[in-house]
């Protein structure tokens, strides 16, 4: 006889897997964060907006994969304050946290871990239009930030 | 109407250490003025491919009425080496994409999507090119993870429509029944099972695996025989492997307007070509392969 318990042991384990991952993509976006406020002090946050509906539609959500749009935004900008947000990639997560991919300038990276995820995103920075676009967010908070 | 596909790797080796010989680029320009005269060719995709051969090639193959796309370069990690043309009264590439698997520090290329308008049609053709890494440096494991996950970007466009027009072509470097294209890529040699189920692809070059001619007493079958697309010496078992394939969603088996002739479809083998391919002195080992697709024609 089929042991269920086994199987939703093995349910629990693969949650608790999906949930951890989740929360290491997390962390990976938090310390992006953390080191260009340490040199931007706010006047560069980026952040992954996502899109309220999936793919095929709400019934299927926690199975198909969590479309988001990576975009930047001046945290001291006056603009901010009406969500004005700048996209530089689009970005794709597996409800089971990996893979995820971020996609580019005719680039599509797909992140099995969070090495991986490390480097796509170091790519995406030094990519020079992405880089370009990052410096006229950053440059926004001189012509708009409220005194 | 009708659209003819081709793919060829060309042998060039981009990455080797020593250039591709003048005569060499000179067969390729020469071989490709035979796709579009003879052929009828409306897609050309090649590979092996890098800045200086694609120049190379666009100067000096005499054809008109065609786009030159190059899509090889290297980004950070990476080096593809596909260019594409297109004959441009009936097609209009819209959109490139490169497709890159990393895990740690590595990465490996899955494909290029390309998003591509024709004429008179008004769903995009989605077409994934693909020139996976050879057997030496990613094992079939490995390979099959390359499947998945080039499959995974197939299905973003069919599961929401079973029967997008999608296309996927290339130097494989794996058989049709290697697991990084069956189970990988979801393909079969099986034509009712992908009219059933729509999101598997099909693959006419099972076909194409065996033989090209029979065995016969009598007849010598032992110096000039084809079985496949890519020429090894040195293959102990086999010196001929079915790696370069297409594979077709199923709107081309009768799910749509499209339909694939499968008569016209296979390994292009001519004399010339094959000679290229066997002969010790010269580069080739790839023989090209070729598609047609046919619309019905609309009686509005």
């Amino acid at each position: 006889m089929i042991n269920f318990v086994d199987s939703l042991n093995k349910g629990l384990e693969l949650s608790q897997q999906a949930d951890e991952n989740n929360k290491e993509i997390d962390t990976v976006f938090a310390e992006l964060n953390r080191q260009l406020n340490d040199v931007y002090a706010g006047k560069l946050v980026i952040e992954r907006q996502y899109v309220a509906t999936s793919r095929i539609g709400a019934t299927n959500l926690k199975i198909n994969p969590v479309v988001a749009s990576v975009v930047a935004r001046n945290g001291k900008s006056r603009m901010d304050k009406s969500n004005t947000t700048t996209l530089i990639a689009n970005w794709e997560k597996s409800p089971t946290g990996y893979p995820c991919s971020i996609a580019f300038c005719g680039q599509k990276y797909i992140c099995e871990d969070k090495e991986s995820l490390e480097l796509a995103i170091a790519d995406l920075l030094a990519n020079p239009f992405v880089a370009k676009t990052l410096l006229k967010v950053i440059n926004a908070e001189l012509t708009e930030t409220v005194e | 109407m009708k659209l003819t596909l081709v793919w060829w790797n060309t042998s060039f080796a981009p990455l080797s250490k020593t250039a591709a010989s003048e005569s060499h680029l000179n067969t390729v320009c020469r071989v490709l003025e035979w796709f579009v005269e003879q052929l009828q060719a409306d897609f050309i995709a090649l590979a092996e491919i890098n800045d200086d051969y694609f120049n190379y090639l666009e100067q000096y193959t005499n054809i008109n009425g065609f786009r030159w796309l190059n899509l090889s370069g290297k980004n950070e990690r990476i080096t593809f080496d596909t260019c594409v043309l297109v004959r441009e009264d009936k097609l209009q590439i819209l959109d490139t994409q490169n497709l890159i698997v990393s895990k740690a520090t590595n990465s490996v290329k899955i494909g290029q999507k390309l998003i591509m308008a024709v004429a008179d049609y008004d769903l995009p053709v989605h077409i994934f090119l693909s020139h996976w890494t050879n057997v030496r440096d990613c094992y079939e494991a490995d390979r099959q993870h390359l499947g998945i996950r080039l499959r995974d970007e197939v299905d973003t466009i069919l599961q929401s429509d079973h029967s997008a027009p999608v296309i996927l072509l290339g130097d494989y470097n794996a058989e049709p029944f290697a697991d990084s294209l069956t189970t990988g890529l979801s393909s079969t040699r099986d034509m009712t099972r992908v009219r059933k189920k729509p999101l598997l692809l099909y693959n006419p070059f099972w076909r194409h695996l065996g033989e090209a001619k029979s065995y016969k007493h009598g007849v010598d079958a032992t110096t000039k025989n084809r079985c496949g697309t890519y020429y090894y010496k040195s293959g102990s078992i086999t010196r001929w492997h079915t790696f370069d394939q297409m594979l077709f969603s199923s709107c081309f088996i009768g799910g749509n307007a499209w339909h694939l002739n499968e008569e016209l479809t296979g390994i292009i083998d001519t004399p010339e070509l094959f000679n290229l391919v066997i002969d010790a002195k010269q580069k080739f080992d790839h023989l090209p392969i070729i598609s047609v697709l046919e619309k019905e024609t609309s009686h509005d």
